[in-house]
């Protein structure tokens, strides 16, 4: 049972990344008096991009082939992973902070070196970017789910989930403190504006994205949303479990679907208006950011060392 | 006893001869010193034989009069022969004589006091020989420091030799013969080596000024 | 089992010999040494393998002298550190039989004789049982490695192998202050009597720093590891894999022993198991951020041995820790993690130095900046390089990723059983190591990128080949041993946690259950063989779809790439450098500690010069200025495409600096004892003799 609910999760977590960058984008379009295009948009994109001709280009290898199946695969992967649906994790060994953590390395790992396989200046750049994001974001997103395992008692995301959607998760001024540092980390790895660095459209041309073309270029977006969809399902399957089913029953399911649905729409709206108000970061501020975001967690950590 | 004090009498002159080896300016003239010496030395081994009853001592001076009497000067001399005139081998040494002798005097005062801690198998009668033994090995040191030429520097070597030759003898009469030879052809083996040294040195170096042959490079 | 090791260490010493006898001879010489040396392997890791299983067995010959008993003690411990050198000597002669025909004229008859004895060496140190035969193989493995690492002959190796040599005295040195300081209480050199004597708490805690720094300067552990990235890229790259696989893990072998073995009678102090995570959580961030500095590809691989042994020091602090709190669960695994990352270490590091070494042979030079597109010319090493790189990156399912996710959490386990203080420590170790992680990824996409992909940016690396088969063959194996110790961890752990659980005497801990690794403190599971057939299935799948769409509309190929519509240039690719100045801009004050540190290290040597040397000695100092930056105008690309790699940017490490002047200027203060006039040496000798006799009659 629990295998379909994995398998469930993955599908439709890639079945909606599109629509969902499709109404993030009609919000920016709304927000800056626009109509803009149909929040569907997304959707024909893929489809055309996956009858056009792929173009190879430059020195680029195996590397760069393989690199968009492994990111949407991995992505898919730890979809299916998080108690999202649930409040326990339908793969219990999928659900390791750890493994997380590290098997988000490996898209990261083979994004930037295919962009250093294309040959060309501007997606190496992008790849570059993208790495020194995951080392500086990397510690405070540990720092928050090491707070929280603590304060739980387990490493696993559904216990953490179970805890949180309980209220038993002790100490909770902790608690409630690295959630927000958490929302701040997740909000930079997700990678939206103002921490668009590794494709920064304007200045480096979409980034690793610009040595793509056909298929591979579809599969790669397709994967890019799903990994920010993942990544804000990650805060909200361990900050914000209420109302996830604590059984099986199919009633109990059926809340719990829906309940994940009507959160992650908070959450992405609340994105889209942030991302929709700043601009870009500059590359070398940067550092202060991820910074600020670290010093919260610690704040955290502080708090659950002394016990509040 | 007659015994004792002619043993003592005996070290005392093993003392005055090897001063006079250490003070002597030629060659060949060390050389007949250093036989004398080595008589002297065969007389206290002799005397002592008589006064402890041991065997031993008796084969041992024969043995010391047939190596250190008759061979090692005929080697040294044979060496000397074969270095020639054209290597200064009567140099001066580097303490003037007054203080070669205040040193050789100081040198004895102390081993005596050493001594006196010492119980002996043989009598206490003899602890001065004792003394005197002791000393012989820091006269043979002595010579070696302070002579110039290192032709001079083997008859320290033999004095060393010579003063272990007696303290063993003074300290352990009933050693048996093994020891004896032992001594003995150490005396010559190194006494053959030291001379064989000394001329190829004298023929390379056409110096046996020991502070010349100290700038050797390679 | 202690057989079939005698077997191994009587062969290499043949093999050694008739090395060194065939000298001249030189294809026979070099594949005598090679046959010999990998038979001896086979024999030392079957012995070490079956030593993993069976009980301890101890041997004791008597010696000389009455503290130079030859006492062996071969214990699972001690089987599996012999089973993991004999599996990486395999692996490098098996390399050398292609690699060593470039060192015809360095003498390959040397080479054979001291790298034979060099693994014999490592071998008989890890058996032995007592402190002078110890102290003596310690000695002989670091004379032998060093010949190896000056077999170039170069000033650039001659530098690197004296610097090592003087780390490796400094270590020597505090290890042999360790075992006498537990000879004094203990009343002799037998590791047996140690083991059974209580010491008293001060001097356990003095006996195990000195030991900890003193196999910590072996290891090559911050303070101590200036000496890896100059002496590992002067050997010979199989030598440099045996060293940084090998040798290095001896020091965590030592300190293993001293604090769980030696002192174990005692019972250690939560302390030492602090002092031993917080240096290690040091050594990882800053061996990775020194590598990311690096565009000398041996160099940071170096680095990166710097920044694993950091990591294996977490394990080992957290076992330490957990052991003397008395927490038995936090011993076990942290123990576990720390000897299963020795183990990978050791593959993944030989593997990825013997792709260096593959690299160097085929194009002849180490620096990356003028590599580049070497995966279509040499897709076996690129291969397996690139194995190599997702295993240290900790990428599941492979071996890293298992080890640190032990090392995790025995962490985070740790940490929810401690205190206030414990648990910012343990906090402080998680998140370096979480730092450690992201920064040994970019590093090693740099690696492998800047390296083996894009195009070629030099004639040498357009004239690359691939490498001969002994060369690939190797490569090959060790890939297959890395991914096997990431698939089949449900089979290694049990191994590995047994010899844990040996250590401490505390029952062995269950880390696996069905085909899943269990985590009891922290109730969670992973399990890499699911997790490796769940990404093939889910990649393979979406690797199909998009093939088949390919198929469909086809493609074509464009051979250059998109540059914004610029011509495109060689010099548009991403360099070391690059990758480097971004993290220099992000990371500063970490390079900046480096810097300071050696200032101040001069300063020290030079303040000990002016005080031990008199005014007429002409102040001869011992640290070189640092090499000046180069020409202005031509950018570091075009300066490493004409001359090659730039010197060595940094000053000898402060350590040596100081301890070498200090040295220096003690032995020339002496010198004046030395007039060169043998007659006052005749004094000295006659003086010393009745000095010590004297001695000898007031003492009785």
């Amino acid at each position: 049972m629990t295998v379909i609910i994995a398998v469930l999760q993955a599908v439709l977590l890639v079945a909606l990344a599109p629509l969902v960058s499709g109404i993030a984008r009609k919000i920016r379009a709304r927000m800056h008096s626009r109509t803009g295009a149909s929040v569907l948009q997304d959707y024909y994109d893929l489809a055309k991009l996956w009858r056009r001709c792929e173009v190879r280009e430059g020195p680029s290898g195996l590397v760069s082939r393989a690199m968009p199946a492994v990111y949407l695969g991995t992505m898919a992967l730890l979809a299916a992973g998080l108690p999202l649906i649930m409040q326990a994790c339908p793969v219990p060994l999928l659900g390791d902070i750890i493994t997380i953590l590290y098997l988000m390395a490996l898209p990261r790992f083979l994004f930037s070196l295919a962009s250093i396989d294309s040959g060309a200046a501007y997606p190496s750049i992008g790849g570059i970017r993208e790495l020194l994001v995951g080392v500086l974001v990397e510690p405070s997103l540990m720092l928050v789910l090491f707070v929280m395992a603590l304060a739980v008692g387990s490493t696993n995301v559904g216990v953490m989930a179970e805890a949180v959607g309980t209220l038993s998760a002790y100490p909770a001024v902790a608690v409630v403190v690295a959630g927000v540092a958490c929302a701040m980390a997740c909000y930079i790895e997700m990678g939206k504006l103002p921490f668009d660095l590794a494709e920064a459209e304007q200045e480096i041309q979409e980034g690793p994205l610009a040595a793509y073309s056909g298929p591979s270029l579809a599969m790669l977006k397709l994967g890019v949303s799903v990994k920010q969809l993942v990544v804000a399902s990650l805060f909200v399957a361990i900050f914000l479990p209420f109302g996830a089913a604590a059984s099986l029953a199919p009633a109990d399911l059926l809340l719990g679907l829906v309940t994940y649905l009507v959160k992650l729409a908070a959450v992405l709206l609340v994105a889209a208006v942030i991302e929709n108000s700043v601009m870009r970061v500059r590359y070398k501020l940067l550092g202060r950011y991820t910074w600020f975001v670290v010093g919260i967690a610690s704040l955290s950590l502080v708090f659950l060392v002394i016990g509040i | 006893m007659f015994g004792y004090p002619l043993v003592n009498v005996l070290g005392a002159c093993l003392i005055i001869t090897s001063m006079m080896v250490v003070l002597a300016r030629a060659g060949r003239t060390a050389a007949w010193l250093y036989s004398l010496q080595s008589l002297v030395l065969v007389g206290v081994l002799a005397s002592l034989g008589f006064v402890t009853g041991s065997g031993e001592l008796f084969t041992w001076s024969a043995t010391a009069f047939a190596t250190k009497v008759v061979l090692v000067p005929a080697i040294l001399l044979y060496a000397l022969k074969k270095i020639g005139d054209d290597a200064q081998a009567d140099l001066p040494p580097k303490l003037n004589p007054m203080k070669s002798v205040a040193l050789v005097a100081v040198e004895v005062f102390v081993c005596f006091v050493a001594v006196s801690g010492i119980d002996l198998l043989t009598a206490a009668e003899v602890k001065p020989t004792l003394a005197v033994s002791l000393a012989h090995f820091f006269i043979g040191l002595t010579c070696i420091v302070t002579q110039r030429s290192i032709f001079k520097q083997i008859f320290g070597y033999c004095l060393m030799e010579n003063g272990s030759h007696v303290s063993l003898a003074l300290l352990a009469p009933e050693a048996p013969e093994l020891v004896e030879i032992g001594v003995a052809t150490d005396a010559i083996f190194a006494v053959i080596i030291l001379a064989v040294l000394v001329v190829r040195m004298a023929r390379y170096a056409h110096t046996l000024d020991a502070d010349d042959l100290c700038e050797l490079k390679g | 089992m202690l057989e079939l090791i005698v077997l191994s260490l009587g062969l290499s010493c043949v093999t050694a010999v008739a090395s060194l006898i065939l000298g001249k001879a030189r294809a026979a010489s070099k594949t005598v040494a090679c046959v010999g040396g990998m038979a001896a392997a086979v024999a030392g890791a079957a012995g070490g393998i079956m030593a993993l299983f069976g009980p301890a067995v101890y041997v004791s010959l008597p010696g000389p002298m009455p503290f130079t008993d030859f006492t062996l003690l071969l214990n699972p411990l001690a089987g599996l550190l012999v089973a993991v050198i004999a599996v990486l000597a395999f692996a490098a002669w098996l390399y050398g039989l292609s690699y060593f025909d470039e060192y015809y004229d360095k003498g390959i008859g040397v080479i054979g004789f001291f790298m034979n004895l060099f693994i014999a060496s490592m071998d008989l140190v890890i058996l032995v049982d007592n402190a002078f035969w110890f102290l003596v193989f310690f000695e002989l493995m670091s004379l032998t490695s060093y010949v190896l690492v000056i077999i170039d002959q170069t000033e650039k190796s001659l530098r690197g192998g004296f610097l090592y040599l003087v780390m490796a005295h400094i270590g020597f040195l505090m290890i042999a202050l360790s075992f006498f300081t537990m000879a004094v209480s203990a009343g002799s050199l037998e590791f047996m009597d140690y083991r059974t004597c209580a010491f008293a708490p001060a001097t356990a805690t003095i006996a195990f720093v000195l030991a900890f720094f003193g196999f910590g300067a072996k290891a090559g552990m911050v303070p101590f590891h200036s000496w890896l990235p100059q002496a590992h890229p002067a050997a010979p790259s199989n030598v440099s894999a045996l060293m940084s696989g090998g040798m290095i893990k001896i020091g965590i072998f030592g300190m293993l022993k001293v604090c769980f073995d030696l002192l174990g009678a005692t019972g250690g102090q939560v302390g030492w198991g602090v002092l031993v995570i917080v240096i290690g959580a040091a050594s990882s961030v800053l061996g990775v951020v020194y590598a990311l500095g690096e565009h000398d590809l041996k160099s940071l691989l170096a680095y990166h041995s710097v920044e694993n042994i950091g990591i294996i020091l977490l394990g080992v602090g957290t076992g330490i820790y957990g052991w003397a709190a008395g927490l038995p669960w936090v011993a076990g695994i942290g123990l576990l993690a720390g000897l299963y990352h020795l183990v990978n270490h050791a593959m993944f590091k030989g593997l990825l130095f013997l792709g260096a070494g593959s690299v160097l042979h085929a194009t002849g030079t180490r620096n990356m900046e003028v590599l580049g597109g070497l995966a279509r010319l040499m897709p076996w090493t690129a291969a397996c390089f690139l194995v190599g790189s997702l295993a240290i990156s900790a990428i599941p399912p492979l071996n890293g990723f298992v080890s640190e996710w032990f090392t995790y959490q025995g962490l985070i386990g740790a940490a929810m059983e401690g205190d206030l203080f414990l648990r910012i420590v343990f906090a402080f170790a998680v998140v370096a190591l979480a730092i450690t992680g992201a920064l040994a990824v970019t590093c090693f996409v740099k690696a492998f990128g800047v390296t083996f992909l894009a195009a070629p940016r030099s004639q040498a690396a357009a004239d690359a080949h691939e490498s001969p088969a002994p060369m690939t063959a190797a490569m090959v194996l060790l890939t297959i041993a890395c991914v096997a110790l990431g698939l089949g961890a449900v089979a290694v752990t049990p191994v590995v946690s047994a010899i844990g659980a040996s250590l401490t005497l505390a029952p062995e801990l269950p880390a696996t259950a069905g085909l899943e690794l269990v985590s009891l403190g922290t109730a969670s599971v992973v399990s890499p063989l699911i997790l490796a057939v769940l990404m093939a299935a889910v990649i393979g799948a979406c690797a199909l779809v998009r093939n088949a769409a390919n198929r469909r509309a086809g493609f074509k190929e464009d051979p250059a790439p998109w540059q914004c519509g610029y011509e495109p240039d060689l010099s548009m690719e991403v360099l070391a450098s690059t990758v480097g100045a971004n993290v220099r801009a992000f990371m500063g004050p970490l390079y900046g500690i480096r810097h300071a540190v050696n200032r101040a290290g001069q300063a020290v040597a030079r303040l000990l010069e002016r005080a031990l040397s008199s005014p007429e000695d002409a102040p001869a100092s011992a640290a070189p200025a640092a090499a000046g930056a180069g020409a202005e105008g031509s950018s570091r690309y075009e300066r490493d495409l004409r001359h090659g790699i730039a010197p060595a940017e940094e000053a000898p490490s402060a350590l040596s600096t100081s301890v070498l002047s200090a040295v220096a200027s003690v032995g020339r203060w002496f010198s004046r004892l030395e007039s060169g006039d043998f007659r006052t040496y005749i004094v000295y000798i006659v003086g010393a003799l009745v000095f010590f006799l004297a001695l000898i009659i007031l003492v009785r």
